[in-house]
């Protein structure tokens, strides 16, 4: 999981984000009153112009504090009751069915696949579901003319597009939360196993030196996990320590991590080992982050790691037995907060120029040290003796920094020191991660390293994930009754479809323009997938190119204007981006401040996007 | 040949104006903004507190343009309409106004009493009141009997009944019909009848547009005749009707003899004998002659 930048706090991030959404409603003000005045000027003459756009705003405001939940409630009820009797919950038997059928094909899968494929059938269903449900009812009723009915009442615009948001929103609401609960459920049972000793290792066991065998659990969902008996507590003192999944469980003997989880090993009262449940792939860690740097290879602070080229920017490359370091630095280090000692975590990328000993990790140290040395007495200790580690690819790592270390004296001899005491200054301390082996990289990113604090609960995450399906959902809702005043139908559908989409790639599309990225608009790129040509052979000249070129430049302009309004339906993007799923199957606990964020970015686009359905529908003829 | 009789069953004609129009005109556009229909040029009416008015009008004359402008379904190309002293497009008046469309357009999912509670909701009253409401004017349209049914099972002339107590949930002070009887048996077209007259005699002022002649001339008290988008008559159905120099006479129990006596007077007066003619035909006689004036000397109001 890649998280290139912290996460900004709420209170950082807040003044940032109103400054803009004031900015940008300004400028958008502007922007909608200059284009009422000049359609009202095209049809009526400039004279008339004036009045009418002061109008359009005065009753505006006037409507918006006339607002009346009663009224919006009424609406937003009729159209949940219109949902209900289409009857949109046979949606629901459909998600059901493909759950029955996906068991299928995800038996023996990881709990990422597990967690990926429910949440994404959950979401395309219900965005499905509500786009449908949204496009259609305005138009419906306008076409039908039961609108008449409705605007001789004394209803607002504002609670006719505002009572069809809440009211299909709650369907969506209704449906998202039935599926995250049968998704719960699904996910859990389809991970859920149990296992024994492989038949074939019993023999094993019996022999009496059983110390140090590598055995193996028998196959269940399609993988085994191996295991020795080793004592835990002889192995951690050489430095090769065993992954756990919690802080609390030192002294506990665990299976070898296989499809993102381990068993934890007790042994029976006639000493055959048996498992526990699985542990690992359904998690909330909650990280607590560091700041990155680098020391190159002589040992200079250094911009970023080296390159490989393999990996884009994003990750910084150590050189192993040199002295380039990744060095983190953490604040808010006290006795308080980790009471245990560091409850680090890391992944790291090894890079291998060689293939070494591939059986095994790449040997690593990390030093714990003193994050301002100038500030120390002249023979106090500034940094503890390095800890070896093997560094597991891909896989998150669980290597604790216990609060009793040991330090090398000049004269060699080893002394024992506190962390808090010794090493922490004002909450702050460092960690040195450096490869031994020489040849060999270690590939690190910010993210990549952390503190693992108590873990969230699993349901909580995974509601989560599914509260940022729903911000989509009241999106797409929120979009399609909008632009619905306007369109008819099928064509307000798949408007909505396609700004949602152009939205979904909005990355990409700027990217195309701005020459970032290689690649050409839609006739071009047509063009090449029939002939098969990739995106650097030129197209050579002709007036058809040319024409070609110009019509795919202004498609292009359209799309990057709209890719720069519609919200970020994907993840990341800073953040900004509303699918938080990755977090959840990645097993990060979905940072609360992150929700509250997407919470209000979505509120704003609401805010924003249904009064552009307020002037679309006060300023439509119905009767027309 | 029309005289103002000045007489007056309710005394309506000096009552304040309710809806109002000065000038009011609509011409059709495209999406280009090209003009395609002029559905109503200048009209200057007004409607007064206690009344019932009747637009009058061949199809497409311009009566269900005239009523969506002043409901502001429709924005007016020019001129202006005002209910209740208010803009046609403000949503305040409708607090007042009661509406039954053209045709009764219903969501079809709900039923009759559902349909009710919705658009009770939407006026500021208590939920007993709403409850009382919806049971009374079920009771009143007489669907009583289907009222948990939905709308999609209804025939022609249920909807429009329902449609009916739909316009009238918030007991309002105007009502406004286009077409109230069509789609009714005639059973239910007295009874529509009947209860225009009984609003209009609970004080309230109803406006409604029709074809149908033998309802106009039953329920209102005064007309417009609208043809091609122009007023071409208005003024109150009795005096409208009054044909001065016609003298019509209808007798029962007459003996030939004296039948022929009476022929014979009436030429020795220089007379002539008109059939005995059902009052109706008279204003349908009004309307056609109105509507053949028109087409023979276009843009001027007749007579
Ligand atoms: N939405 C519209 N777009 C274009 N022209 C329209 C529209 N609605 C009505 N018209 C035209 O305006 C004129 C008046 O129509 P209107 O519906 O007011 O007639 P009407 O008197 O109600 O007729 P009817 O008795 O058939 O209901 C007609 O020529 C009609 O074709
Ligand atoms: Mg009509």
């Amino acid at each position: 999981m890649a998280l290139e930048h912290p996460i900004i706090p709420f209170f950082t991030w807040l003044p940032f984000a109103l400054l803009l959404f004031v900015v940008l409603v300004t400028g958008i003000g502007a922007v909608v009153v200059l284009g009422i005045y000049l359609i009202a000027a095209v049809r009526n003459g400039p004279g008339q112009a004036v009045q009418f756009t002061r109008y359009v705003i005065g009753s505006a405001i006037y409507d918006i504090l006339q607002l009346s939940p009663r009224r919006t409630i009424a609406m937003a009820g009729l159209a949940f009751k219109e949902s209900i009797r289409r009857y949109v919950f046979m949606v629901f038997l459909v998600f059901v069915i493909v759950l029955f059928f996906a068991t299928l094909f995800l038996e023996g899968s990881t709990a990422k696949h597990y967690i990926g494929f429910v949440l994404l059938l959950s979401k395309w269903l219900v965005l499905l579901v509500v786009l449908i449900l949204s496009c259609f009812s305005l138009p419906a009723d306008i076409k039908s003319r039961t609108i008449y009915t409705i605007v001789t009442k004394p209803v607002r615009s504002w609670e006719i597009v505002l009572g069809r948001i809440v009211g299909f929103s709650a369907i969506g609401t209704l449906m998202l939360a039935m599926m995250c609960v049968v998704s719960y459920v699904f996910v859990r049972r389809g991970l859920d196993h149990q296992h024994v000793l492989e038949p074939e290792d019993v023999s094993l066991i019996a022999a009496d030196d059983s110390d140090g065998l590598v055995l193996r659990t028998d196959v269940q969902k399609g993988h085994r996990h191996r295991f020795s008996l080793t004592n835990e507590n002889e192995r951690a003192a050489d430095g090769d320590d065993v992954e756990r999944p919690g802080a609390a469980s030192t002294g506990v003997n665990w299976t070898e991590q296989v499809a993102g989880h381990q068993h934890q090993i007790l042994l029976a009262d006639d000493g055959t080992p048996t498992f526990g449940p699985p542990i690992g792939d359904t998690l909330a860690r909650r990280p607590v982050y560091g700041k990155l740097s680098f020391l190159d290879r002589n040992g200079d602070p250094a911009e970023k790691g080296i390159s490989v080229g393999k990996e884009w920017t994003y990750r910084g490359y150590i050189e192993g037995n040199s002295l380039a370091t990744a060095i983190w630095k953490f604040d808010g280090v006290s006795p308080n907060s980790f009471p245990e000692g560091l409850p680090l975590e890391m992944t790291i990328r090894v890079f291998r120029t060689h293939k070494g000993e591939i059986e095994q990790g790449i040997l690593g140290t990390i030093v714990v040290r003193h994050p301002y040395p100038e500030r120390l007495r002249p023979g106090d200790v500034v940094e503890s003796a390095p800890i070896s580690f093997r560094a597991d690819e891909f896989v998150g790592q669980w290597l604790p920094i216990p609060r009793r270390l040991k330090a090398l004296a000049p004269d060699g001899t080893t002394k024992d020191i506190d962390l808090f005491n010794d090493l922490v200054y004002d909450g702050e301390v460092e960690l040195r991660v450096r490869c031994v082996e020489s040849g060999q990289y270690f590939g690190m990113a910010q993210a990549d390293m952390y503190m693992r604090r108590n873990d969230g609960s699993f349901f909580g995450n995974f509601c989560k994930a599914f509260f940022g399906i729903w911000l989509k959902m009241v999106l797409v809702v929120t979009f399609s009754v909008i632009i619905s005043t306007l369109l008819n139908a099928p064509v307000a559908m798949l408007a909505t479809s396609v700004s949602v989409v152009i939205g979904f790639f909005a990355q990409d599309i700027q990217n195309i323009l701005t020459g970032k990225t290689e690649g050409g608009g839609p006739l071009e790129s047509t063009f090449r997938l029939f002939e098969q040509q990739n995106q650097i052979v030129p197209l050579g000249e002709s007036v058809q190119v040319n024409v070609a070129k110009g019509i795919d430049w202004v498609v292009m302009v359209l799309m990057t204007g709209v890719s720069y309004v519609m919200p970020n339906f994907r993840g990341y993007a800073d953040y900004g981006g509303l699918d938080t799923g990755d977090f959840l199957i990645n097993g990060f606990d979905i940072p609360m401040t992150l929700l509250t964020q997407h919470f209000l970015i979505t509120f704003g686009y609401v805010v924003v996007v249904s009064t552009f359905g307020y002037l679309f529908l006060k300023t439509r003829e119905i009767a027309a | 040949m029309v005289t103002n009789s000045g007489s007056t069953t309710s005394g309506a004609s000096t009552g304040e104006v309710v809806i109002e129009t000065r000038n009011l005109s609509k011409i059709y556009r495209d999406f280009w903004g090209r003009q395609k229909v002029r559905a109503l040029k200048s009209l200057d009416m007004e409607v007064r507190r206690g009344e019932i008015f009747g637009l009058l009008g061949p199809n497409g004359s311009g009566k269900s343009t005239t009523i969506k402008l002043i409901l502001g379904l429709l924005f007016p190309t020019s001129g202006e309409a005002l209910v209740f002293g208010y803009d046609s497009t403000n949503v305040v008046k409708n607090e007042r106004i009661g509406f039954l469309p053209e045709e009764s357009y219903l969501y079809k999912f709900l039923n009759a009493e559902e349909t009710l509670d919705f658009y009770g909701r939407l006026f500021d009253m208590s939920p007993e009141k709403r409850r009382q409401r919806t049971q009374e004017l079920i009771e009143m349209v007489g669907l009583g009997w289907a009222k948990r049914r939905q709308l999609k099972e209804y025939s022609k002339g249920m909807t429009r009944r329902i449609g009916l107590a739909q316009a009238l949930i918030n007991d309002p002070e105007l009502i406004i019909l286009d077409e109230p009887t069509t789609g009714l048996d005639p059973i239910g077209t007295r009874e529509m009848k009947d209860l225009i007259l009984k609003l209009r005699d609970e004080g309230k002022t109803v406006l409604m547009c029709s074809h149908l002649l033998a309802d106009v001339q039953d329920v209102c008290d005064r007309i417009a005749i609208l043809h091609q988008g122009e007023l071409k008559e208005m003024g109150r159905v009795d005096s409208l009707l009054q044909v001065t120099d016609v003298t019509q006479i209808r007798t029962q129990g007459l003996s030939e003899e004296a039948q022929r006596e009476i022929r014979e007077i009436i030429n020795k007066h220089g007379g002539n004998l008109l059939a005995v003619d059902n009052p109706t035909t008279t204003l349908e006689d009004l309307f056609l002659s109105i509507v053949k004036d028109s087409e023979a000397r276009p843009g001027r109001r007749a007579r």
